[in-house]
């Protein structure tokens, strides 16, 4: 009898709780053990993960006959490796090529990509399934297929060894991103939008003055994909821009170059000290992109006070009784994406989801998404039973 | 039947159709959206239709002139022994390279969903190698791989094994790119993070009173709630896996002096090569259309495999 109890007893009592956790209730010495073992395989993995970097700020430090001792801390500290860098390579030209690039790529096809996809949420027109089909049938199609035929059309323009192909392409919207946003914007209430239209607010007004203030948190993810994407992207550089002179290079392009410069096999010394000051200048922008980013890059992003006081701002910057249901109960609870998992494409679902904090009943959200671990509690769509009993699934 | 029903009533939907569709809004709708219809037409639809019709040609970049050639373009991808030589690279190096992937991206994402105290630190550092430009990454492990004085057969001797020339021995050139994909494995492995989440822990509870152990825990539920997350990583990673570019070009074919073993030679290499060295638009028109055809026949096989396996909570 008495061993019955103990054993049920702290399963019972942890029923009520949101997140009941398994281990607690036998805290024996051996799940404890567990508990150890657990975290030495975690900081394993992380020490794994990390070496190449530790590996890769030392090496940029050391003399070029040390580069290979393997040590995390130089025997001889040569920073002079940073000013001889500077002064063989064009770096500063490099990094602005690199930053225009990937500052008009990830605006562009931010605007390009929000205004389709707005397009796609609120309008009805005929074909508007079959054409946002073809949208999701874009991100299927390998970049292999269309790689020839684009280069033929942007040297026919005579663009073959500008910058354009590079961003070029991004005004047109991109089929990710469009679905990303396609998804956000059906979280947005539409009563608010059918009440502006009674209000008379513009087709225009509406996406300008309430859709797009109301989603800027989207729009950094869209912002910050594309950027780092731009950043990377090391196979349209090396199409159009490889004939040129170095000093129209992009970052990858021009450290790959400095990759052969300076390999022995190429006729220099090895001195690959140098390259990984390269190496280390190309990753450093991607590094505090995500220590201001990182929200946004692995939890997607979670409901804040701001944005409830940015859509009151917006309400009443927009005026009208209509508005005032809206503005008294700004919804609290918004979608949430990651971007990988954004690319959820081929089992998206779409939910009528939960009643969220500020009282707005309905908020259409995208299920398919990652749930953001830090709303857990204001929105956690997919426990809610409600959520998941309405939920579609459609491939 | 419901075909008579359609024919029957053509006018009648015609006039429901006018009054379902408000003019000004269907207007507004096609305006915002027709960046992406021109684009489209232009650069998608168009260039494949383009890419088409120079497949069938003898294309001159200089003239800008295209012979008509037939299908001897695609006779040749057949002719020459270095499309199956890189084909076959590939396809081993995806089979090689996908599961890999996947495994060790759902141990880690089991690893740090099962922590409590400090997962966000984790999980960042975890995250870090996905942030990496390709060129940072390959050059660290170009050196980290050096056969005879690299970081990583130096540790292995530590432990006493004897670690191959991973560059230059055509057996460990696939294995090299693998491994360094697998240090970038962190974005899959968020998006079992997140799915991993998503699964309710009263069934582990109610599975653990049954007497169900870890593993069959694991297999009984756990896989089956994440099966959504783990076909949509199948598929992106294959198609990732049969367009390797990077890595391959860094590490081997960005220098053209030196010779690349043949292992290395990877179908997106080659079309490369022909395209933008060779200049041979039309052979690597035909190319492209070959592994077009390949990856939608595997992406066709994994949609059909997936349906079966694949769990949706919501058909129940």
């Amino acid at each position: 009898m008495s061993v019955d109890t103990s054993a049920l007893a702290p399963t019972i009592s942890s029923a009520g709780k949101e997140r009941p956790a398994i281990v607690k209730p036998r805290r024996s010495i051996g799940s404890i053990l567990g508990q150890v073992i657990h975290w030495i395989v975690l900081v394993f993995f992380a020490a794994l993960f990390l070496y190449p970097f530790a590996w890769l700020l030392a090496a940029s430090f050391k003399p070029r006959g040390q580069v290979f001792d393997n040590l995390l801390i130089p025997k001889t500290f040569q920073p002079e490796n940073f000013v001889q860098v500077w002064n063989e390579l064009p770096l500063l030209a490099w990094v602005g090529n690199s930053i225009l690039i990937a500052v008009l790529a990830a605006g562009f096809v931010t605007v390009s990509s929000s205004l389709v996809a707005w397009g796609f949420a609120y309008f009805r027109f005929p074909g508007r399934g079959i054409l946002f089909g073809l949208v999701l049938a874009t991100m299927m199609l390998p970049g292999a297929v269309t790689l020839v035929p684009q280069y033929l059309i942007w040297n026919n323009i005579g663009l073959v060894g500008t910058n354009i192909p590079l961003w070029g392409m991004n005004l047109f919207g991109s089929a990710f991103y469009i679905f990303l946003q396609r998804q956000f914007f059906l979280g947005l209430p539409r009563e608010i939008f059918e009440a502006a239209r009674v209000d008379g607010v513009s087709y225009w007004g509406m996406f300008w003055r309430m859709a797009f203030p109301l989603s800027i948190p989207s729009f950094i993810i869209v912002f910050l994909f594309e950027f780092q994407a731009s950043w990377n992207n090391l196979q349209a550089a090396l199409i159009y821009l490889n004939a040129g002179s170095a000093e129209g290079y992009t970052v990858p392009l021009g450290i790959a170059s400095a990759m052969t410069k300076y390999s022995p096999t190429n006729g220099g010394h090895g001195d690959y000290q140098y390259v990984m000051v390269a190496a280390l200048l190309v990753t450093l922008p991607m590094l505090i992109l995500f220590a201001f980013g990182q929200r946004y890059f692995i939890e997607g992003w979670r409901p804040r006070v701001a944005r409830a006081e940015r859509a009151s701002r917006v309400a009443s910057a927009a005026g009208g009784s209509h508005w005032e249901r809206f503005q008294r109960d700004p919804p609290a609870c918004v979608p949430s994406a990651a971007h990988s998992a954004g690319m959820n494409s081929l089992h998206f679902r779409e939910c009528s989801s939960t009643p969220c904090r500020g009282g707005v009943s309905e908020v259409r959200s995208p299920c398919g998404m990652v749930p953001t671990s830090g709303s857990r509690s204001e929105c956690s769509m997919a426990r809610t039973p409600r959520a998941r009993s309405s939920e579609r699934t459609f491939r | 039947m419901a075909n008579t029903m359609t024919v029957e009533t053509t006018a009648g939907t015609r006039v429901f159709k006018t009054s379902k569709y408000n003019r000004r809004e269907a207007l507004a709708g096609y305006l915002f959206i027709s960046p992406w219809i021109v684009g489209f037409l232009i650069f998608t639809l168009g260039a494949m239709i383009y890419s088409l019709v120079i497949s069938f040609t003898y294309y001159q970049l200089a003239t800008n002139t295209a012979r008509p050639a037939g299908l001897a373009n695609y006779e040749a991808l057949f002719d020459d022994p270095k499309v199956m030589m890189s084909l076959g690279n590939t396809l081993f190096y995806a089979v090689l390279a996908v599961p890999l992937e996947i495994i060790f991206a759902l141990f880690l994402a089991m690893l740090l969903n099962n922590v409590r105290r400090g997962a966000g630190v984790f999980r960042t550092l975890y995250y870090l190698p996905k942030m990496t430009p390709a060129v940072a990454t390959a050059s660290v492990f170009f050196l980290l791989l050096n056969g005879n004085q690299g970081a990583i057969n130096k540790g292995l001797a530590a432990i006493g094994i004897q670690g191959p020339q991973w560059l230059l021995d055509p057996n460990w050139v696939k294995p090299s790119i693998v491994l360094m994909t697998l240090w970038g494995v962190s974005g899959t492995m968020v998006i079992f993070l997140a799915a991993l989440k998503t699964v309710p822990r009263d069934l582990y509870e109610v599975a653990q009173i049954d007497g169900a152990g870890p593993v069959r825990r694991f297999f009984s539920i756990t896989l089956p709630m994440i099966s959504g997350a783990m076909f949509f990583n199948v598929i992106v990673l294959t198609i990732a896996a049969l367009q390797t570019f990077d890595q391959a070009y860094l590490l081997f074919y960005r220098d053209t002096g030196t010779g690349a073993p043949d292992a290395s030679l990877f179908y997106a290499i080659y079309l490369f090569q022909q395209a933008f060295r060779q200049f041979n638009f039309g052979f690597a028109a035909a190319m492209a259309w070959l592994l077009f055809l390949i990856i939608m026949i595997i992406s066709l096989v994994q949609v059909k495999l997936g349906n079966r396996f694949v769990y949706y909570e919501s058909e129940r």
